[in-house]
């Protein structure tokens, strides 16, 4: 199960398969640093830079700029695809990778928005992925042109798994943990809004992943 | 000096190595930095546990004459211990973070020692001398009842064993929210930096109780922070100037005479990013991870993850000399970030007279590069070669294609083993590299 929903989250977050491995490896870290493994404000500001960089080459795909220069002459993009199946597991400790194979995009009805926005194609790499970055960034151009994150993730409910487990700062809306004094509280910035998000996703993700594998 | 190794000049051989053999090493027990004093006579470690082990160099033994000497355990102390942040409810780890000698003034040796939060002035003495004879204690330092003391006698002094002492002098605290990454002894031999994340503060060193706040980047909205203050330097010289990195891979050069607060740098050094090189990890393996000004003052040496740049403080825009420490794991970042590797801060020293330079990388390994010749040594701090006045070999990574003999695969390196912590002697051929928990001390064996 937890592949489908990593999948899924690829496609429905990230249409550049490049873009959701970094984007996963920085939440999970990021969830690592606020579970108190790590405290360096060096470290967490180099990750939400990546994650800010990762958001900017969203953007700049949904307005259809042609500088995708993520995939230009990248050294590390090939890396990544082909780590991209390692990323799976490390995402969701206890899966198989052979369940990629048995993915079925009807499992999750939660997203009409994608039906409404995406064509029929767009459920193709759900089946393969190992997908090839340039033709998924290809087909994906555009991909989320009118569809608002936030929308999107308030179709997902969360509300059965607990959120207990994160700190009250990442409740609040902020990507900083409760150890770095802002001094005037939690500024809801769009940004931090949309990473906040991902960060329920990601939770959403480990939990469902603790089941599949609890439940065999 | 002529050369990093080989040929004519000289050759590194194995002098020393500190700390247990066993396999299973104790996180306390791990070097966390490595400082010669001025002279070069005194070396000092600090490790994962908050302690300080200074070793002392003893000249050459009749017994032993291949032994140019070596380096003795001289003292050891518990500089920190683990804290609670009550109000923040967050621990204070003991590590010791970095240690800066001061210069000498007299028969003592005072160095600094910093954890994350709190920095401590200490004092390191000898004592080979009691006095005895006192009139209102007895001999083991219990008071005498005033009305049996009939006589007065005058102490005397009397000699014994040798007694290394350190003390604490002073304690700076409570002056950084954040975590102190560098201190810096400034040229003024009175005043000294510490920066942490996102603020430097300038401190008297008698004085405890205040600090100039002398450069602050924190946002007024930390949800606005892009970038952190990575490590900082005093120049060598100039006890007005000093530098301090960024994790965006610049660095700043501040005069503290055109301000009080130097939030306005005077110069600003930045190498133009290389498009075609660019990927996820651009940012990050730019960060800067140290920072040090060469001897002479007119140069500063900067690492970043992959390589090692020397900049010219006359010339800004990019650097003089570029090094590549360790470009094969360019194909690996993916790796190095899952594993968290890329976020390693790989510290650099000059040797003494500003020719070569020396960094640390993985496996071990460790490399040197001569300025003069621009040739490029690695060399591997290992317990296998680590007889007495045994030849380091120099090692080779391979790098794609086919795996020539005594060539080591990039894909067989070691991460876990990964030489951080380096100090170049100020005046001769002898380094001393932390790998984990040992210490080894290397030096040149001229042929």
């Amino acid at each position: 199960m937890c592949l489908n929903v990593t999948l899924l989250l690829n496609r429905v977050v990230c249409p550049l398969p490049q873009v959701n491995v970094g984007s996963c490896l920085c939440l999970k870290k990021l969830q690592d640093y606020q579970a108190g493994m790590e405290l360096s404000l060096r470290r967490s500001v180099l990750l939400v830079n990546t994650l800010r960089q990762i958001q900017d080459e969203m953007q700049s795909d949904r307005t259809g700029s042609p500088d995708l220069h993520l995939h230009s002459i990248n050294p590390d993009s090939c890396l990544l695809r082909d780590d991209f199946r390692e990323d799976l597991l490390v995402t969701c400790p206890g899966c198989a990778v052979g369940n990629a194979e048995g993915l079925s995009p009807s499992l999750f009805p939660e997203f009409p928005s994608q039906e409404a926005n995406g064509s029929s194609e767009q459920h193709k790499p759900l089946s393969s992925p190992s997908c090839s970055a340039v033709s998924d960034a290809t087909n994906a151009t555009g991909y989320l042109s009118d569809l608002a994150l936030d929308d999107i993730f308030e179709d997902i409910d969360t509300s059965m798994y607990e959120t207990s487990d994160l700190p009250s700062a990442c409740a609040a809306g902020s990507l900083w943990p409760i150890n770095f004094y802002s001094g005037d509280g939690h500024a809801s910035l769009s940004l931090a809004k949309c990473w906040w998000h991902f960060l329920k996703m990601d939770l959403f993700l480990h939990k469902a992943c603790a089941e599949s594998s609890s439940g065999g | 000096m002529a050369g990093v190794a080989g040929g004519n000049d000289f050759q590194w051989c194995f002098s020393q190595v500190k700390g247990a053999i066993d396999e299973d090493v104790a996180e306390a027990d791990i070097i966390s930095t490595v400082e010669f004093n001025y002279s070069g006579e005194l070396l000092a470690t600090g490790d994962k546990g908050g302690r300080v082990v200074i070793f002392q160099h003893e000249q050459e033994s009749k017994n032993r004459p291949h032994l140019r000497g070596e380096y003795n355990v001289y003292s050891t102390f518990q500089s920190h211990e683990p804290e609670f942040d009550y109000l923040k409810s967050l621990e204070i780890e003991e590590k010791i973070n970095k240690i800066r000698w001061l210069p000498q003034q007299n028969a003592a040796h005072f160095l600094l020692s910093t954890n994350d939060k709190t920095i401590k002035l200490w004092k390191i003495s000898e004592r080979d001398k009691r006095a005895e004879g006192y009139n209102l204690k007895d001999e083991d330092g219990r008071l005498r009842d005033p009305f049996r003391i009939t006589s007065l006698r005058v102490p005397v002094l009397m000699p014994m064993d040798l007694m290394v002492e350190a003390s604490p002098r002073r304690i700076f605290a409570n002056a950084h929210t954040y975590h102190i990454n560098s201190i810096s002894v400034n040229s003024d031999h009175e005043t000294y930096l510490s920066a942490d994340d996102l603020r430097i503060n300038l401190w008297h060193l008698e004085i405890t109780d205040r600090s100039f706040n002398i450069v602050d980047i924190k946002p007024a909205n930390m949800e606005e922070l892009t970038e952190v203050i990575t490590a900082a330097e005093c120049h060598p010289h100039q006890c007005n100037v000093f530098v301090y990195s960024s994790s965006k891979g610049t660095i700043r050069l501040c005069d503290m005479r055109a301000a009080a607060l130097c939030d306005r740098h005077s110069k600003f050094f930045e190498e133009p990013e290389d498009p075609s090189s660019r990927s996820f990890f651009s940012e990050i393996i730019s960060s800067i991870s140290d920072v040090k000004f060469s001897h002479s003052g007119r140069y500063m040496m900067t690492r970043d993850y992959l390589s090692v740049k020397v900049w010219d403080l006359n010339m800004e825009n990019r650097p003089v000399e570029t090094y590549q420490v360790h470009e094969y794991l360019r194909s690996k970042l993916c790796s190095l970030y899952e594993n968290d590797c890329i976020f390693d801060k790989f510290e650099c020293c000059w040797n003494g007279s500003d020719s070569a330079i020396m960094t640390g990388s993985y496996n071990n390994f460790f490399r040197m590069f001569d300025r003069n010749t621009r040739r490029d040594i690695t060399l591997e701090a290992s317990r296998e070669s680590s007889k007495p006045r045994a030849t380091l070999k120099p090692r080779k990574v391979s790098t794609g294609g086919k795996r020539k003999k005594d060539e080591i695969s990039v894909d067989s390196l070691d991460f876990n083993k990964k030489i951080l912590h380096t100090a170049w002697h100020p005046k001769d051929n002898v380094i001393a590299v932390a790998a984990t928990n040992n210490l080894y001390i290397f030096q040149d064996k001229i042929n």
